[in-house]
Order: structure tokens, then sequence, then C-alpha cells
């Protein structure tokens, strides 16, 4: 049943979203080649600087409504008009949850690649062209575009060598399991978060939406004590090793547990305390 | 003929309102049941909470022994008071959903409907009346093979030639081991097709009768009958 | 087109009426071979298990009778069918006289005015 909940999880969403996202890429492409086959000292300031204006608005406006109606939906597939229909589906809650989080996930993502491809397009054929014409001089040494970024690789990877040592892990498949398995933990905490607050805010008869407000900044709040106690209970540690280590470690474990248990919140007022008003 | 529904004390109460009172109930298959009452008396809170759409404060339902889950939604078809349909969807989108999630969903049924209502698969919601919107709901609840389908007020929003056709759709697809239970307050357009009718005020059972027996010990028409027992 | 049911009688009771007319009337000629439960529910907008009820009343009383795999069939038992005509029309005639006597008709001006009746309807023939 996952998958056919995926299938029409997808379908529901996908059009809305990639409307969206592509504005954001559309504009970025936009001014990219605008900027490309013409010569900014020429364009008139007000006009460049409206465009940034509304191109900065319209970038943000796309991520912000991908979260807003990514969240939107699970209120209103589960707990409105629509609801009378998902619930009645022979469809575990686990499913539920699972295929819609999966799907607002996805969507995170694919905003963020968004979000970048519209910068590159923005940035790149100008940055391209430029490079092409000229070599350039950094740190006194003449580069080609190529030189360039292998050395800007250089720089992120001896960073990440040196962030990751830190705590203790040396290979890159250890690197990357770190980083997936906390990319995506911190990616499901925040729309579990969500969820959780909207299913709490279900529960109460009247004022909803705001009951799901305020349970929502209630968790983030307590979240954060708890956080902020850990953080200091292992400052009191040795070592400034010691410190990195535990708390990125802990972090990821908190991070992962609270996934858990906001799941399975969901889970427990979707199948066990359901009020359909 | 087996039981199909039992609702042992059944309570729901929201806030101080208790919308169903220690409600008792049995249903057997094969029955076409009337849920009658006057506004506000439980009928749809009832229906409900055979869906599993409620949570009962107190007391159980059971549907063919299990409680509202996975296992009764499979067997149970619901038509809610509601408009429950996404805008954005064709009638199409529907019957894929439809089919995809329901294993007893019967596309020739549904489609062999939707052509005698002039309803073609490719409409959209959006643009559709709410009468025609209702009746594609109508179309997609009977079209399963379920053993408990819950239809609550199926007629009241459409014309009365429709409601002649939505009341033959229902005898046209009932199987002989299924049960209807149909909540309504036009009694008189659906008392003819009924075995079975149900009386419930202010969330308790009044009366759980089968409608012979009513024509016969009482001589007038359920309507009638209806109409003295909530004289106001 | 659904049958005329009158909601406060019985609906089986109307159905066995009904099927006993069509039988008098001619529209079921003895042997024919009635629609199956189904159809003829939804043929007069009643619930299949009423007309089942009807039908196994029918059958009892020996009008109608099935055949377990090819359906229901209409007696040939023209007797039977003559007495159950003459049984209706006795209580349609006791069901009059006794209206009549309602009225305060005397036996004897009952006969009067059927007789007169009758001959009224012969001349205008």
């Amino acid at each position: 049943m996952l998958k056919k909940c995926l299938k029409h999880e997808w379908k529901a969403c996908w059009k809305n979203m990639a409307l969206l996202n592509g504005v954001a890429i559309f504009m970025g492409a936009l001014g990219g080649f605008g900027f490309l086959f013409s010569h900014i000292s020429e364009l008139p300031d007000l006009l460049i600087v409206l465009y940034l204006f509304a191109y900065v608005l319209i970038v943000i406006a796309a991520s912000v409504m991908t979260q807003v109606l990514m969240i939107q939906r699970y209120y209103k597939n589960l707990f409105t008009d629509e609801g009378y229909l998902t619930n009645v589906l022979p469809v575990s809650a686990t499913d539920h949850i699972l295929s819609k989080m999966l799907v607002f996930g996805a969507w995170s993502i694919l905003n963020a690649l968004s979000v970048l491809a519209s910068f590159a397009f923005l940035l790149l054929p100008s940055a391209i062209r430029y490079f092409t014409a000229n070599t350039l001089l950094f740190y006194n040494k003449t580069m080609t575009f190529s030189d360039f970024l292998s050395y800007l690789w250089a720089q992120i990877t001896g960073v990440a060598d040196a962030a990751f040592s830190l705590i203790g892990i040396t290979n890159h498949i250890g690197m990357a399991l770190f980083s997936i398995v906390g990319f995506f933990a911190s990616l499901f905490f925040g729309i579990l978060l969500f969820y959780a607050a909207i299913s709490i805010g279900s529960l109460v008869s009247s004022h909803k939406i705001l009951t799901a407000v305020l349970s929502y900044i209630g968790m983030t709040t307590v979240i954060q004590i708890f956080g902020g106690i850990s953080i200091v209970r292992v400052f009191q540690d040795s070592t400034p090793t010691a410190v990195v280590t535990t708390s990125s470690v802990s972090t990821l474990i908190i991070t992962v547990v609270l996934c858990v248990v906001l799941f399975l919140i969901c889970r427990y007022i979707l199948s066990r305390r359901l009020n359909l008003s | 003929m087996s039981e199909l529904v039992t609702c042992k004390d059944l309570t729901k109460r929201f806030g101080n309102h208790t919308a169903l009172d220690h409600l008792n109930l049995s249903l057997d298959s094969g029955k076409i049941i009337g849920l009658l009452g006057p506004n506000g008396s439980g009928k749809t809170t009832l229906l409900k909470l055979l869906n599993g759409l409620l949570t009962p404060s107190e007391g159980e339902v059971l549907i063919a022994g299990n409680h509202p889950g996975i296992e009764t939604k499979r067997i149970v078809s619901y038509l809610p008071d509601k408009m429950y349909l996404g805008s954005w969807m064709r009638v199409s989108d529907l019957l894929t959903y439809y089919s995809d999630f329901f294993e007893d969903f019967d596309m020739s049924r549904a489609n062999a409907m939707l052509e005698s209502l002039k309803i073609s698969p490719k409409d959209r919601l959006k643009t559709m009346s709410k009468g025609t919107k209702e009746k594609v709901q109508l179309i997609l609840t009977m079209s399963r093979r379920a053993k408990l389908y819950c239809l609550d007020e199926p007629i009241a929003g459409v014309d009365p030639a429709a409601r002649d056709y939505i009341l033959s759709t229902i005898l046209n697809n009932y199987e002989p081991d299924a049960s209807i239970l149909i909540s309504t307050h036009l009694i008189s357009d659906v008392e003819n097709i009924l075995d079975e009718v149900i009386f419930i005020q202010e969330g308790q059972l009044k009366l759980h009768a089968s409608v012979e027996d009513i024509r016969m010990q009482e001589g007038e028409s359920i309507d009638s009958y209806f109409r003295e027992v909530f004289k106001c | 087109m659904p049958w005329n049911l009158d909601s406060s009688r019985p609906i089986y009771l109307q159905i066995i009426e009904r099927v006993q007319m069509d039988i008098i009337t001619g529209r079921y000629q003895p042997g024919d071979k009635l629609p199956s439960v189904r159809d003829l529910a939804q043929e007069a907008a009643v619930n299949p298990n009423t007309m089942q009820k009807a039908l196994s009343e029918l059958e009892r009383s020996g009008l109608i009778y099935s055949q377990r795999t090819s359906g229901r069939f209409i007696t040939e038992d023209k007797e039977l069918i003559h007495q159950m005509k003459k049984e209706l029309a006795a209580a349609e005639v006791s069901a009059f006289v006794a209206h009549m006597k309602q009225l305060g008709i005397t036996p004897e001006e009952i006969r009067q005015l059927l007789a007169e009746t009758i001959e009224e309807e012969e001349n205008h023939e």
C-alpha cells in the first residue's frame, strides 16, 4: 500500500510544486541570460534593482510556499473534508504518514536544488563568459576557470576532512554515511514536528489550527531547552575534541530518537484518536 | 443471515454534548436499513463511528467482529454528507484512485453508471454542479462490492428524477449478502426499499423494527409513523 | 416505472395482489416465466427481500411454482386460477355489500341498484 500511497501523494502535489519551483528557476534563467546578452553597465540601474528585488522575493516565496503547501496538504488531506475519503481507505496510519513525509522530503530537496539551479542560471552565464575571456588572478597566481573549481573543491574537502577527523571519522564512506543520516534525520525531524503539531491540534474540538501552532512552539521550545542542557553538560567534559565529538554524535542520535517519537505521536492520533468534525 | 454490525453501549461526547448515548444495536447482513431521526439525533455520528472517523468516548462498535480499522475499511463503503473530493481531480483520476485503494471496486460498474448519467470521465470536479458531484460520489460508493454500505443523506441534494435513479442504483447494486444503512429525513422517498428502520432520538435507540411489521401493526406508512413518534 | 404502492399497507401484500391481478387479466398467461426477483424488485422499486417474501407467499398458495434451475412460472392449473378469481370476486362483493349496509341500504335496494347499473352499462355499449 505504501507504493500506492506514494504514487497518489506525488500525483496530488507535483503540479503545484513543479509550478512554484519552475518559476524560481525561470526567474534565475531570465536574469542570467539577460545579463549575458546585454552589458550590465548599459542597463538602467532601476531595472536591475527591481529585477533583483523581484528575484529574491520569488525565490524566497517559492521556498516558503513549498513548505506551507506541503504542511497544508497533511492537514487538509487528513483532518478536513478530504479526510472523509483518506481516512476510510484501507491504509495503515503508518503508510499515510510515511508517504506524506517522503513526498514532503522529496520536495524540500527538490526545492533546495531548484534554488541552487536558479542561482546557477543567474550567475553562471556571466561567470563563464568572464572566466573564458580572462584568466583569474588569485593569490597572485593566474588560474583558468577549471583550475579555480578544483581549487575550490580541494578547499571544501580539506575543511570536511578536518571537521570529521575531530569526531573520529576519517574514511570517506563514514563521512558520507554520517552526513546522509544526519541530513535525512534533520529533514524528517523538521517535517514530523509540523505533522505532530497538526495531529495534536486535531485533538481539540475548536481552535484546531491555533492549538497546532501553540503545540509547535511548545515542542520546539522544549526540544531547544533539552538540547541546550545537554550541550552544557557536554561542555563540562574535558577536551575540545571530546566536546565536538559528543555534541555532534549525540545531536544525531537525539534527532533520530525524536523523529521516532514524533512519528509515533502522529500514528497514535491518526489511528486511535481520530475525530473529524 | 449473520450479525454484521454490533454496537455495545456506544457513546460519543463532544465536549459536554452527548451525540450518542449508550447505543446498543445489532444489524444483520442482507438488509436495507433506514437510519431515521430528527436533525442532530446522532445519525451522522453513528455512521462516522462505523467508519473510524470518530473514536468512541465509551463502548465499542464492531463490524464483522472487528473494531473499525484496515480490516473493516476493506468491506465498508461510505458516502459522507460532505464533499470529500479534491476539486483539482478529474473523474478518471477518481476512478484510478478508487480502484488502486479498494480491491472490491468494480470499474465497469462505475463506468456504466457514469455513462447512464452522462458524466464523462474527463470532466473535472471543479466545473461540476453540487448535484453532479453528489452523483459522482454515490457512483464511487456504490461501485464497490462491499459488505456494508453507509449512505449519509444520499438523496438530499438531488432533484426527484435523480432520486429515483439513485434509489434504483442502490437496489441494482445491492448484493444479497450485503447490508445498506441509509440515513435520511426523506422517508417517503426511500421507505419502499427498506427492510428495517432504526429510529434514534437524542443519541438513543427509540425503535428498531421491520418496516412491514410497522405497516401491519400501525396500519400506516413509515413516514406518518415517524411523524407520530417524533411529534413536537 | 415503479408500481403504484401504498406505503401504509404492507408492501408484500400489495405485490401479491398485483401479481394475482396480472394473472387474472391475462398479463401473465399460465405457464409464463416470471422475471427474476432482482428484476421484479427493480421494476417495482421495492426491496428484493420484500419481493422474495411476496413470491414465496404466492408459491405457497400454488399460483406460481419454481423450478430449481430455471426460475419461477405461473401455474398451469387453470382451475386454481379460476378459483382465485372467484375468491377475489367474492371478497369484492362482500366488501361492497358491507359498504352498502353502512349507508343504510336494504338488500332489496342493493339488488335493484345493481340491476339498474348493469342495464345502464349494457346500454352504453
